[in-house]
């Protein structure tokens, strides 16, 4: 089992164009449970906006990403976001299909994200999001990660200096006993 | 005494002759007004009135341009929006028991308590 605990990721985001986006992640652990020490890894990739970028209701966009995982183990995963805005409502999901290249693995992890989004003010968004994670144990029995895991909870979203700096934060309580009880993501984005 | 009579008492015959034709002639002259303004066209803003207001509607429905194409208004989902051309933008994030793997929001490998206990 993979140390789980504070996951630290700095990440670099550069628009080429209007519709490329290449990426770097530089990403540290701490572990919280069992012990362990700091890890370290990283990931590079891209992201492709399929749609018209001057698009204001339905976005689609592509994320490829190679990875090496904190226990040494190289994988890449392709993220299909779609994104569709009436007024101040924003729906969202994502699907995430992801390989690692380990014996022990499962052939593909499949997640699930869905979520909303509604401005409340200009600078503010309160939301809803769900995700379902590893969702082919639940048809395979055999799964790798223990079977499928689904989290929903609340987030929100500020937008600070024009746009420069986003700040997002959520919890999600897990659903079941395959998931845990709560886990939580912050996050801030600066942009120059 | 009697000139005055004899003035006062013209006036009021006047008054109860004359009284109900000016209200009869008024009536009628209003209807008309009335149906001369509605068959007119309706009356025409100026140039920089038409386009204050056309401005004011797009305002209205259009959200205000962002100086940043991506947009971050969740925590775990990708938005699907990209970086404009030239931007640069620096993440940090921080997830408590985000696990292991690339930008997966929670644990690849969290052990399930059903197993455990086995």
């Amino acid at each position: 089992m993979a140390p789980t605990g504070a996951q630290h990721a700095l990440t670099f985001n550069y628009g080429l164009s209007n519709r490329i986006a290449p990426l770097a992640s530089i990403r540290v652990l701490q572990p919280t449970h069992g012990g362990g020490s700091v890890q370290a890894t990283g990931n590079v990739g891209a992201r492709f906006l399929i749609t018209d970028p001057g698009s204001t209701r339905f976005r689609l966009a592509v994320a490829t990403v190679v990875f090496r995982e904190f226990e040494g183990d190289a994988g890449a995963y392709a993220r299909v976001a779609a994104s569709y805005d009436i007024g101040k409502l924003r729906l969202a999901a994502n699907v995430h299909l992801e390989h690692v290249f380990a014996d022990d693995r499962d052939a593909v992890d499949v997640l699930a994200l869905a979520g909303v989004s509604y401005k409340v003010l200009d600078p503010l968004r309160v939301g809803v999001e769900y995700v379902g994670q590893d969702l082919e144990g639940m048809a395979d029995d055999e799964e790798a990660e223990g079977g499928a895991h689904h989290y929903v909870g609340p987030s929100i979203a500020v937008e600070l200096m024009r746009d420069k700096l986003q700040l997002t934060a959520a919890v999600a309580a897990g659903l079941g006993e395959q998931a845990q009880p709560l886990v939580g993501r912050v996050a801030a984005l600066m942009t120059f | 005494m009697r000139p005055v009579r004899v003035f006062l008492g013209s006036i009021a015959l006047f008054a109860a002759w004359g009284m109900p034709l000016v209200a009869a002639a008024q009536s009628a002259s209003t209807a008309t007004t009335h149906a001369t303004l509605s068959a007119l066209p309706a009356p025409q803003p100026n140039e920089q009135e038409s386009e204050a207001a056309s401005a004011a509607a797009e305002s209205r429905e259009a959200p205000a341009p962002r100086a940043h194409a991506e947009e971050r208004p969740f925590s775990f989902l990708l938005d699907p929006t990209t970086p404009s051309a030239g931007d640069l933008s620096v993440e940090y994030a921080l997830g408590y028991a985000s696990g292991s793997a690339a930008d997966r929001p929670l644990p690849r490998r969290w052990r399930p308590r059903a197993r455990s206990t086995r």
